[in-house]
C-alpha cells in the first residue's frame, strides 16, 4: 500500500483549488530534496541535483487537480447551481454527497423522485437541473454560507481491498503517489531530477506549461490515471485498458505522439526487470506530454498510466497490482540514464 | 432507551431492509419503542406491533412501513460484474454509487456502479441513460463465489444533517416510523380510552400487503398511516407541500372525509401547523390497502424531497410534529367517548 495514496485521493483539488494537496505533498517531501519551488501560479517542483552542472535534466510530472464543481448562482430556493470543473458528466452526479466551499460544508445533489418524472424519466439529466443542497430554503440563507465561485468536490471516502483500491481523483493522485515514492527512493543518478506535481491538468492543460518553460528538461516522463473501459459497457475490442494487466503505455494521445526513443526505453526498462506492461488501447484523452511537446522548443515526453475504472467520477476503481508495478517501473526508469539518454542521436 | 428522534432516524436510515427482508428494522424498533408499550409482536407477514393499551375502549392502529427501495443481483457474470432488478429504482441515481451486496451467508459485500468515463463516451451514449438492461456493478474488489442470483443490494449513504434538513437513504418511510415512536412516547405518558396498535408494516413498496394483513387481525375501530409525500416540487395542478412546513393532512376518497377533517382540527385545536394534499384517487400508501379491509383510515405524510433518491430530504421538526398530531387523534378518540357518554 502506498503511503500517501489514501491521503492524497481524500483530499480535495479541483483545478485551480490544489491549495490542500500542495500542502500535503510539500510537508512530505520538503526535507528530503535539494530544492522546492511553488510557482505563481501554483504548481509544485522539486529537485534533486546529480551535482554535476553540466547534468542532463529529467522532468517526471503528475497533476494535483481532479474534476470538481463551481458554484455559479445561489438560487432563490436556497439551491445551488454549478457548473462543471473539467470534464464532469451530469449522469454520476445524481444522489450524491458533496463538499461545498473553503469551510467544506455538506451538500447533497438530489434528483426529482421517480413518481413525479415524466418525459424526464428516460433522458439524462441536464446541467440546469443539477442543485446542490446544502440545507437551506432561501437565497439569503445560503449567501451566508457560500459565494459564486466557490468549489465543490465529491465526497468520497478512499476503500482497500486485496486486489483494488476505490476512491476518488485517481486520475491524477495516483501520479503525484509515484512521484512522492520516486522521491523517498531516489538513488543517485548522472542527471538532475525534477519532480513537478502541476496544477489545472484538466482545464487544458495549463499549469505544465509553465513548468516546462521553466526548467527547460531534456525529457519528460508524465504519470497518469487513465481510462480503463474493460466494463461491460464496451467490448473487449475497445477497452482503452485492463485492470491487473499493469502499467499501461501511451503511444498516441489527443495531439502527441509518444517519443519512440522515450517510449522504448520504457519497454526495455520493463522487459529487463520482468515488470508487466500493457498498451493503451484508446487514443483519446490528453495529457501533459502534449503541452509539452508544443512548449519552450517542444519537449519530448512519453506517458505511463494507472489504469482506472470510471475516471473522472465520486467513485473510482484501480487495481493494487497495476499501482505497484507503475511504482516499480518508475524507480527502475529513473535509477538510471538509459531514458534521459535514449533521445541521443534522435535528433 | 429515549432517542432523540433524529438519534432514531439516523440508525433506522442505516438498517437493512428491503421488502419481505425487514428484520434488522423490526430489531431496531423493538428496543426503541419496547419502554413505551405493553406488548410487542411479531406477526406471519412479518409486520412489528407495538400495543398501548388505553381503557379497551375501542382499537386504533398505526401503520408506518418499515421496508426500502432495493435492487436484486439478477445475473452473477464471471468477469466480476453483476447485472441488477430494481424495486422502485430510478436507474438514474445509480451511477457512480458505492452499494452493499447482501448475501446469503450475511456478509455484506461492496460493490461498485460504474459509468465508462466521459472520455470514451459518443455523443450517442451521451444523450441515454442507463437502465437495468445496461447498469452493472462492479465486484471485481469482492468474492464473487459468495454472490448469488437474488442477493439483494442496497445503498451505500449514511444519514447526514445539514442545516435545517436531514438527508439519508430509506426515510421513506423509517421517518414515519420515528413519529409512531414519537406518539406511543407521548401516549405513555397520558391517559387514553382506545389500546393503540403501532404497526411497523412490510412490503409497502411492492403493494403495501404488511398492513393490509395487519388491519385484518387487529381490525381496529380507525387506522391512521403515515408515510412520506412529495416536497418542494412543482407538480402541475397540485398544490406544493414544502418541507419543514408540517405534517401533510390528505383529503380522498380513500380517507373519510371527517378523518381527514379531524385531523385538521386536531392540529388547530394543539397549535400544530399542517399542510393539505388532495389524493382524488388512490394515496400510494398503506391506507389504500387498510381501506380495503374496511377500516376508516386517515393519513398524515411527513414532506420529503428526493423520494427513492440514495439522500431523501426531510425536517425532523415535521417527524415530530406528526408524532404529537397522532398522539392527539388517540386522545381526542376518549374526549369523544366521554362526551357521549
Amino acid at each position: 500500500m502506498s503511503k500517501y495514496l489514501k491521503d492524497l485521493t481524500e483530499l480535495n483539488g479541483a483545478s485551480g483549488n490544489e491549495k490542500a494537496v500542495r500542502k500535503y505533498i510539500k510537508e512530505k517531501i520538503e526535507n528530503k530534496v535539494d530544492k522546492i519551488i511553488e510557482d505563481p501560479i501554483g504548481n509544485l517542483l522539486a529537485i534533486k541535483y546529480s551535482g554535476n552542472p553540466d547534468a542532463k535534466k529529467l522532468l517526471v510530472m503528475a497533476h494535483m487537480d481532479e474534476v470538481g464543481l463551481m458554484v455559479t448562482s445561489i438560487e432563490s430556493d436556497g439551491r445551488l447551481a454549478v457548473q462543471p470543473v473539467g470534464g464532469v458528466d451530469p449522469r454520476v452526479l445524481l444522489g450524491k454527497r458533496v463538499v461545498v466551499g473553503e469551510e467544506s460544508l455538506d451538500g447533497i445533489i438530489g434528483y426529482k423522485a421517480i413518481h413525479l418524472q415524466r418525459e424526464d424519466f428516460s433522458t439524462p439529466p441536464k446541467w440546469t437541473n443539477i442543485r446542490v443542497e446544502i440545507g437551506c430554503s432561501k437565497k439569503e440563507e445560503a449567501e451566508k454560507k457560500v459565494s459564486v465561485g466557490d468549489y465543490i468536490h465529491f465526497h468520497s471516502k478512499f476503500e482497500e481491498y486485496d486486489n483494488r483500491y476505490i476512491g476518488k481523483a485517481f486520475d491524477d493522485r495516483a501520479g503525484c503517489a509515484v512521484l512522492m515514492e520516486l522521491i523517498d527512493n531516489y538513488n543517485e543518478v548522472s542527471f538532475d531530477i525534477y519532480y513537478a506535481f502541476v496544477v489545472q491538468e484538466e482545464v487544458g492543460l495549463r499549469g505544465s506549461g509553465a513548468i516546462l518553460k521553466h526548467v527547460k528538461p531534456d525529457a519528460l516522463l508524465v504519470f497518469e490515471g487513465t481510462t480503463a473501459g474493460d466494463n461491460p459497457e464496451l467490448k473487449e475490442a475497445r477497452w482503452s485498458t485492463h485492470l491487473d494487466n499493469g502499467p499501461a503505455l501511451s503511444y498516441l494521445q489527443s495531439g502527441y505522439v509518444i517519443n519512440e526513443m522515450l517510449f522504448n526505453s520504457i519497454r526495455k526498462t520493463a522487459d529487463m526487470n520482468g515488470i508487466p506492461y500493457q498498451m493503451k488501447g484508446r487514443t483519446v484523452g490528453g495529457t501533459d506530454a502534449t503541452r509539452a511537446a508544443r512548449t519552450y522548443f517542444g519537449v519530448p515526453g512519453a506517458v505511463i498510466n494507472v489504469p482506472s475504472r470510471y475516471i473522472h467520477s465520486p467513485v473510482c476503481v484501480i487495481s493494487r497490482s497495476d499501482f505497484d508495478n507503475v511504482v516499480e517501473l518508475a524507480k527502475k526508469i529513473v535509477s538510471n540514464d538509459d531514458y534521459i539518454n535514449a533521445l541521443e542521436g534522435w535528433k | 432507551m429515549n432517542l432523540s428522534a433524529k438519534e432514531m432516524l439516523v440508525r433506522l436510515s442505516a438498517a437493512y431492509g428491503p421488502p419481505g427482508r425487514e428484520k434488522e428494522v423490526r430489531d431496531l424498533i423493538r428496543e426503541m419503542v419496547t419502554e413505551y408499550v405493553d406488548e410487542v409482536y411479531e406477526d406471519n407477514s412479518g409486520n412489528l406491533v407495538a400495543v398501548k393499551k388505553g381503557n379497551s375502549k375501542g382499537k386504533v392502529m398505526f401503520s408506518t412501513h418499515m421496508d426500502e427501495v432495493c435492487m436484486l443481483v439478477s445475473r452473477v457474470m464471471d468477469t466480476g460484474f453483476l447485472k441488477l432488478e430494481g424495486v422502485g429504482m430510478d436507474p438514474k441515481l445509480l451511477p457512480s454509487q458505492k452499494v452493499k451486496i447482501h448475501t446469503r451467508s450475511g456478509e455484506i459485500l461492496r460493490g461498485v456502479i460504474g459509468m465508462l468515463a466521459p472520455h470514451l463516451q459518443t455523443a450517442e451514449t451521451r444523450s441515454k441513460i442507463s437502465t437495468f438492461d445496461e447498469l452493472f456493478v462492479d465486484v471485481s474488489m469482492s468474492d464473487i463465489s459468495k454472490i448469488n442470483v437474488g442477493d439483494f443490494v442496497t445503498f451505500d449513504t449514511q444519514a447526514v444533517e445539514i442545516g435545517d434538513y436531514l438527508y439519508g437513504k430509506t426515510l421513506d418511510d423509517r421517518a414515519s416510523c420515528v413519529s409512531s415512536i414519537v406518539a406511543l412516547k407521548k401516549l405513555s405518558k397520558i391517559k387514553h380510552e382506545y389500546d393503540v396498535y403501532a404497526v411497523f408494516s412490510s412490503r409497502e413498496e411492492i403493494g403495501a400487503f404488511g398492513a393490509k394483513t395487519a388491519a385484518h387481525a387487529i381490525d381496529p375501530c380507525y387506522a391512521i398511516a403515515v408515510d412520506v409525500t412529495h416536497g418542494n416540487e412543482n407538480v402541475d395542478n397540485y398544490s406544493k407541500v414544502e418541507v419543514a412546513k408540517g405534517p401533510v393532512v390528505t383529503f380522498g376518497p380513500v380517507i373519510p372525509r371527517e378523518i381527514s377533517k379531524k385531523l385538521c382540527d386536531l392540529a388547530d385545536r394543539a397549535g400544530i401547523k399542517i399542510q393539505k394534499d388532495a389524493a382524488p384517487g388512490r394515496t400510494g400508501t398503506d391506507a389504500d390497502q387498510i381501506q380495503i379491509e374496511g377500516i376508516a383510515v386517515g393519513l398524515i405524510s411527513i414532506p420529503q424531497r428526493y423520494m427513492h433518491n440514495p439522500y431523501e430530504m426531510i425536517s425532523i421538526k415535521d417527524v415530530e410534529e406528526t408524532g404529537r398530531l397522532m398522539a392527539e387523534f388517540v386522545s381526542s378518540l376518549d374526549f369523544e367517548e366521554k362526551e357521549e357518554n
